[in-house]
């Protein structure tokens, strides 16, 4: 026992001690407050468990139920992939196209970036709320300039077909945000010379984008390319504030079913067992991800 | 020595912030005036006032003390709910959200040795109400106060259309005949105005859905006596969603919810904005009324009926008192709850009180207060033939999932016939139904409701 301890504290004891007394605050918060949950999550993920209760263990049942009886987890996911296949590439190149833009040597364009940028500080919720009216089918910003080029608008967020899209092209909003900037840095990190070299050899603006930047900054938008696509997966201020899940569960997310079972219907096991499942898949889409960019992402100090 | 001295500096300093983190907790207050004191937590509305019960109650008598804690409602449920699982509950807590909810999960203490002991009347409160504070034969709460429901209609509205102003429809067949009559299309197909919209909206959840109210009528509950099968396949109720639909029939669906999407709250409800000629609501609306509208000249009548003369039906919306389990000053709390739901401690709180709900207790509703106006009067009958809300209540939320955002839009959508999403959502609150049945007997037989017996 002995030995154990002066194996973990090594030759300098005090110091050690010292350190771990200094890491101890967050370290005891990361056990009582993150480690414990998850793994109590897990248990209670084969449990029936409304928090007053005491939890009653039912093995994978909560699982089964939602793999094969439960019609509005299939939904949900369903919704989520949708929102995910569209918006994720949407926001990538549209951020990708207006750091391009942005990019050009031009008087005043810090005050185009700043412009750019400022949509983006909005918070979810007011964000909501806001594109709440611009939706409005009657009266709203969009469809009223859609009636000005005398086009039908749709009706939106009233709409079972229109609903997602709705929410996909809000969340369009925020392509001047923070992933505009990192898109920007990127280019800006290209060296001129390449540019000239392709310039030299009598390539235009598609060759320059295709053979030059576009592989240069591969690595950014991979990574952007994951985070997104585990960013979208987690979906939910938007239908919660906006939709609630309608119409005809159009837009009931995964998340918000998780939200609709865990602190409406208190079912805190079946909620667990359903934050698992996203996990996972979360973990197979980026695994995925992983094994194609193998091929498609280039990194210039080799692999 | 110094060094030894700097690293026992660090360590004093870090148990110290340790300890504040970990005993920082607001020590609990001590009084020493003799007196009873408990907390009582009551939901805020628009108006952030004490409730007149808790003064009055205060002022009659000197040996319990009520501090009352507001508690916005939006978060009632998880501080309530934190609360009872620390161990450490206010002694008395306000809801509206369905009794049973919170007694089938033993977060309340039954009233019913507190009942027997002070030879308690339930039957003053109306019977709707008194039904929803049951659970396993056992009370868990006492009804504070409930909505009221009734039909409004526009007279003005009426009178533009040719109606007859003080002949509002009785059966929904004269519903309907006055609502076609009231619908406004202007040359683009948009329709301006509406005589009635017979269903709710996730923008606008203060509609009722009309068919629950037309399968009340009938005699349908959509639940079995023993309260263990989910009955939503009844076709009485199937009857009056197809009512719903062919109500539709008539419209052009996707202007409808381009209509209803111009309807918000308080000034731009849509009955208050004059959208919408006759709607089912709650008695609150007479105080936005007379609020945002005091010039608009409106009507209240007994919800229609199937045939004329047939029982009405109406949703009750009752607000409740519970005691949590482990309250600290249970017997207390007791006896404020019951001071405060007699009749005149209901009627003299709706004086002191600028938003009014409605008393629960039917002797108050007899009062001439409500008796002598033909509005309140009215409001005072559907109570005698409400119905709460919570039609399955072991699995409430899923069944007005069901309804609200999937079943209604479906078929006026016309994606699904009526027997289908009511086969459909049948399933769904049957397997939720079953699951809380299973989950209820298996805690029965290792947990106990804090019973008569463990009380002094």
């Amino acid at each position: 026992m002995r030995s154990l301890v002066d194996k973990i504290l090594g030759p300098h004891r005090h110091d050690t001690l010292i350190a771990w007394l200094f890491v101890a605050p967050w370290a005891i918060g990361f056990l009582i407050f993150g480690l414990y949950p998850i793994v109590m999550s897990l248990y209670y993920s084969l449990c029936q468990y409304d928090v007053l209760r005491v939890p009653r263990f039912i093995g994978l049942e909560n699982y089964q139920a939602l793999l094969f009886e439960d019609p509005y987890f299939w939904k949900s996911l369903w919704n989520t992939l949708y929102y995910v296949v569209f918006r994720t590439p949407l926001s990538i190149f549209g951020s990708l196209f207006l750091a391009s833009l942005l990019n050009q040597q031009l008087k005043g364009m810090p005050i185009f970036r700043t412009i750019f940028f400022i949509p983006s500080i909005i918070s979810g919720v007011v964000l909501s709320v806001i594109w709440l009216w611009m939706f409005n089918p009657e009266y709203g910003l969009i469809n009223s300039g859609l009636a000005f080029f005398g086009l039908p608008g749709p009706l939106w967020l009233q709409s079972a077909s229109w609903s997602k899209p709705a929410l996909v092209l809000m969340s369009l909003w925020t392509v001047g945000g923070g992933r505009m900037l990192v898109f920007l840095a990127a280019l800006q990190g290209i060296p001129k010379h390449l540019y000239e070299a392709v310039e030299l050899e009598g390539g235009g603006w598609w060759t320059k984008f295709r053979h030059v930047t576009l592989p240069l900054i591969s690595p950014i938008l991979f990574l952007w390319t994951v985070m997104e696509v585990i960013f979208s997966m987690q979906v939910f201020v938007e239908a919660y504030i906006m939709t609630n899940g309608g119409p005809a569960n159009s837009t009931l997310f995964f998340n918000l079913h998780l939200y609709n079972k865990s602190f409406n219907d208190f079912q805190m096991g079946y909620a667990s067992a359903m934050a698992w499942l996203l996990l996972v898949i979360t973990l197979a889409v980026t695994w995925f991800q992983f094994r194609l960019s193998r091929r498609m992402v280039y990194y210039e100090g080799g692999n | 020595m110094r060094e030894w001295i700097i690293r026992a500096g660090y360590v004093v300093g870090l148990g110290a912030i340790l300890a504040f983190v970990f005993l920082g907790a607001p020590k609990e207050v001590v009084y020493t005036d003799g007196k009873i004191h408990f907390d009582y937590w009551y939901n805020v509305g628009q108006e952030d006032v004490i409730p007149w019960p808790v003064i009055a109650f205060n002022a009659s008598q000197d040996r319990i003390v009520v501090h009352p804690v507001a508690i916005p409602w939006q978060e009632s449920e998880k501080k309530i709910l934190t609360a009872v699982i620390s161990g450490d509950p206010p002694s008395l807590v306000s809801q509206f959200v369905p009794l049973v909810k919170w007694a089938s999960r033993m977060a309340l203490r039954p009233l019913d040795n507190f009942i027997t002991q002070d030879n308690f009347d339930t039957g003053i409160f109306f019977p709707a109400l008194m039904d929803e504070m049951m659970y396993m034969d056992r009370v868990f709460g006492l009804p504070q106060a409930t909505a009221a429901y009734a039909l409004y209609y526009n007279k003005d509205i009426f009178r533009e259309a040719g109606l007859d102003p003080e002949q509002p429809p009785r059966t929904w067949d004269e519903l309907i005949q006055a609502a076609h009559a009231i619908d406004s299309i202007d040359a683009d197909g948009r329709i301006q105005r509406m005589g009635y919209l017979p269903d709710w909206d996730n923008l606008l959840p203060s509609i009722m859905q009309t068919s629950l109210l037309m399968a009340w009528e009938l005699g349908a509950t959509l639940l079995s006596d023993d309260g263990r099968t989910a009955e939503l396949d009844d076709p009485r109720f199937a009857k009056s969603l197809q009512w719903i639909v062919d109500y539709y029939d008539d419209y052009d669906i996707k202007r409808v919810r381009a209509f209803r999407g111009t309807f918000g709250y308080d000034t731009q409800h849509c009955f208050i904005s004059e959208k919408v000629g006759m709607f089912i609501g709650s008695n609150f609306i007479m105080d936005n009324l007379q609020r945002y509208r005091p010039d608009l000249d409106y009507g209240v009548t007994t919800i229609p009926t199937h045939e004329l003369g047939g029982p009405t039906a109406s949703p009750a919306g009752v607000f409740w008192y519970a005691i949590p389990r482990n309250a600290p000053e249970a017997e207390a709390a007791w006896e404020f709850m019951a001071y405060s739901t007699q009749a005149e401690i209901q009627l003299e709180a709706m004086q002191h009180t600028k938003e009014n709900l409605f008393p629960s207790n039917r002797i108050a509703a007899q009062d001439p207060i409500f008796q002598d106006d033909p509005y309140m009067k009215i409001f005072a009958n559907q109570m005698n033939h409400a119905h709460s809300p919570a039609v399955v209540p072991l699995a409430h939320e899923v069944f007005w999932r069901e309804l609200n955002m999937n079943a209604v839009d479906l078929i006026i959508d016309k994606t699904k016939t009526v027997q289908e999403v009511l086969d459909l959502a049948n399933a769904q609150v049957q397997r939720e139904l079953s699951a809380a049945l299973e989950y209820q007997d298996y805690v029965l037989s290792i947990m106990h409701f804090e019973t008569e017996e463990e009380t002094p």
